[in-house]
């Protein structure tokens, strides 16, 4: 049953960071790209993951690229701590997708694609803040947080979409009182993340249109929920999106991700 | 993506961006497929939640909504826009499009489905549209639906004149296209507006799997309103005879008002009252037949058989029972308490605060669910379907209530799939009190089980 109090239970079920990542966290805070990458290789799981997303065509790289210290060193800091953040989000992934018609390689595909046009968003914004630059690969964590909640009412829910068109969010914010970026805020809470970055959980929930980083990242999960894979998985009708961005940060917006697209 | 449908309205609601990449999947062939099984009546696309969409993009998506124009023949367009939206979309086709643009869900139903709702005619609606072309056929719909809209002069009269409407139609726009025979409901009366000239065309026109369903779930009168009939010839009544005589079955009543010497032959019009159909001057003189609708206005006239459960709803029961109670925990957050079961004529308290919705199912099993609720019960219910179900109106609860029961009705529709047993739905039947329940469910004998939800009774009768 979908409710606040299983909402609790799931965020007390979700695994701590292990020691070796969060060491290797620590060492790309400080910019030290070697430590991170020898901490990173001594955990299997982690390198399995990192050899994966890195040869995702998205990232470019005519090679297979297989090291530990190569694969830090062609990703670079930035990049290096986004997918650092989105193996968080995989501790969360469920072995099989119920809600959403979605396996390992599709949710990857979709990380794939927020890290790195979010790194080009971030760009064109001129905003350097390597807090704010984790926060695209966080997010899908809800999208596996709600997969978990919803997985044992999929029926219900089915029936409740074609009845009401109610998005995935809507009906957890009527049986919870909690929203997917309030998911989003308890899982970064969860795994101690920055305030920063949790603040900025809290500001894409809000429908101020004032921060150009807020509504280019609004716009940017809508852009990637609305391709046609993720149609398909039944990612669109997961938000309640918002439509509150001024009509020149949509044009803006599009012009940006058209570029990177091309 | 499968859409909402309801009362023959379908909506898709798409959201996000757009373009000519992703507005393919937006409607796929299982989609189609589904909008044909269910007969839907018009097909929209919802832009409520639609950030940015391109030519490209709707180019393609008014493609898939012809194909289910050309496989349904309903109502195809756009919903759910502000204005900066319905201007961009009338200038990137120039002004001439083919497809109807409703400015909200609210008044694509309307123009669409079954009109809902007690008093139609008294419902206070106003039109406007700077296109004198389209405000006149946006009126003259209303007015064939049942409807009596006000038309403002100007767009500064209907400025002024938009808050003392209920409705405000102003950026909506009816494109051409075939429909089915227009229907409303007047009284628990089912209207059908009968145009020029009716001949064999009637029997493909008019919606016989509605007329079917509508029988299922309680309605017994039909009333073909013939004024603005020109002439009907022999395959015309032909038609309202055989329907005439397949309706008697279940009590049904067909009337057909408005029709004159100059539009009937006499000998027609001797086999239409042979055939068993009431012949009335106007709609008024059949309202007032009191001797025919009774005290309750319509709907009362008791079914000639009555049909009562059958082994093989004993058979399903458990499963009924079990797909209820889930919903209604999963749904409410609480638990459901099954206190009684009685094979016997439905018994309930009469309280002012009780209400129901009838739901028949057809197909490999033919039955008939009634969901009983206390006023509180319903609101819980409701509270997902509802933005604020303790104050909804009790209109719009009745409405959500029937969502309800829907849900359950198609979550026992697919328990039976697995097993082999394809049924489908009818649109639910809303009771508002327990005395309209007993006026047409009274005498049947039914399989009875009573809940207790936080307290509150809850009844589910199932019966043939």
């Amino acid at each position: 049953m979908i409710s606040s109090a299983a909402l609790d239970h799931y965020v007390a079920q979700v695994p701590a960071i292990p020691k070796i990542v969060k060491a290797c966290s620590k060492a790309l805070s400080e910019g030290d790209l070697v430590k991170a990458a020898d901490c990173a290789a001594q955990d299997d799981a982690l390198m399995v993951y990192l050899r994966e997303i890195v040869n995702k065509p998205i990232f470019g790289f005519r090679s297979e690229i297989k090291e530990a210290r190569q694969i830090f060193g062609v990703l670079g800091l930035f990049r290096a701590r986004q997918i650092l953040y989105s193996y968080y989000t995989r501790l969360l992934m469920p072995k099989n997708w119920e809600v959403f018609a979605l396996d390992s390689r599709t949710f990857q595909e979709l990380q794939a694609q927020l890290i790195v046009k979010w790194e080009g968003v971030m760009a064109q914004l001129d905003c350097k803040n390597p807090e704010i630059s984790k926060v695209a690969s966080i997010i899908p964590a809800a999208i596996a947080a709600c997969e978990a909640i919803f997985k044992h009412d999929v029926q219900t829910l089915r029936l409740l979409q074609a009845q009401k068109a109610l998005s995935y969010e809507a009906i957890l914010m009527r049986m919870t009182g909690f929203g997917f970026f309030d998911l989003a805020c308890m899982i970064a809470k969860k795994w101690e993340l920055s305030e920063e970055i949790i603040q900025f959980l809290k500001d894409l929930k809000t429908s101020k249109n004032d921060d150009d980083r807020v509504v280019f990242l609004q716009l940017l999960l809508q852009y990637e929920l609305s391709r046609e894979v993720f149609v398909k998985c039944g990612l669109n009708d997961f938000f309640e999106f918002s439509t509150d961005a001024k009509e020149k940060q949509i044009a803006d917006f599009y012009t940006c991700i058209s570029k990177l697209e091309s | 993506m499968r859409p909402t449908l309801k009362n023959g309205l379908a909506i898709f609601t798409p959201q996000g961006f757009l373009d000519g990449e992703n507005a393919k999947v937006i409607i796929e062939p299982q989609d189609i497929q589904f909008l044909v099984e269910k007969g839907c009546e018009a097909a929209l696309i919802s832009l409520k939640k639609v950030v940015f969409f391109n030519k490209r993009g709707l180019t393609t998506i008014v493609g898939l909504l012809e194909q289910v124009q050309e496989k349904t023949g309903s109502l195809i367009g756009f919903c759910d826009y502000n204005l900066k939206k319905y201007n961009t979309i009338l200038e990137m086709y120039q002004h001439k499009v083919s497809f109807s643009l409703f400015e909200s869900d609210a008044i694509a139903a309307l123009f669409t489905g079954i009109p809902l709702g007690e008093n139609i005619d008294t419902k206070k609606i106003i039109v406007y549209n700077d296109n004198v072309d389209q405000k006149n056929q946006l009126v003259l719909e209303l007015y064939e639906r049942g409807y009596k809209p006000s038309v403002a002069k100007s767009k500064e009269d209907f400025a002024e004149q938009k808050p003392l409407h209920e409705v405000a139609v102003s950026n909506s726009y009816i494109g051409s296209s075939e429909r089915h025979l227009q229907v409303h409901i007047k009284g628990n009366v089912i209207v059908y507006g009968l145009n020029s000239f009716v001949d064999s065309t009637l029997a493909e026109k008019f919606d016989m799997r509605y007329h079917e369903n509508s029988l299922r779930v309680g309605f017994l009168f039909f009333l073909f309103n013939a004024h603005n009939v020109s002439s009907i010839n022999v395959h015309g009544v032909n038609f309202l005879s055989r329907l005439s005589t397949a309706g008697a079955e279940h009590g049904a009543t067909i009337a057909v008002c408005g029709l004159t010497r100059r539009s009937i032959a006499d000998s027609l019009r001797e086999e239409l009252e042979d055939a068993g159909v009431l012949l009335y001057d106007s709609m008024k003189s059949f309202f007032e037949d009191e001797s025919l609708l009774g005290e309750g206005g319509g709907g009362a006239v008791t079914t000639k058989k009555t049909q009562h459960i059958t082994k093989q709803l004993v058979e399903v029961l458990p499963a009924i029972t079990q797909t209820a109670m889930h919903t209604i925990e999963v749904m409410m957050q609480c638990e459901v308490k099954k206190e009684a079961l009685k094979i016997q004529p439905l018994t309930l308290e009469k309280t002012n605060s009780m209400m129901g919705v009838a739901l028949a199912f057809f197909g490999d099993l033919s039955g008939l669910l009634v969901v009983i609720f206390e006023e509180e019960s319903a609101r819980k219910a409701c509270q997902i379907l509802l933005e604020d179900s303790a104050n909804a109106p009790r209109e719009e609860l009745m409405d959500a209530l029937g969502e309800f029961v829907n849900i359950i009705g198609g979550k026992f529709v697919q328990l039976l799939l697995k097993k082999q047993c394809k049924i489908d739905i009818t649109m639910p039947r809303t009771f508002v009190n327990v005395a309209e329940i007993f006026q047409h469910k009274k005498e049947k004998r039914g399989a009875q089980v009573d809940f207790r939800v936080e307290g509150k009774p809850l009844t589910l009768f199932l019966t043939k």
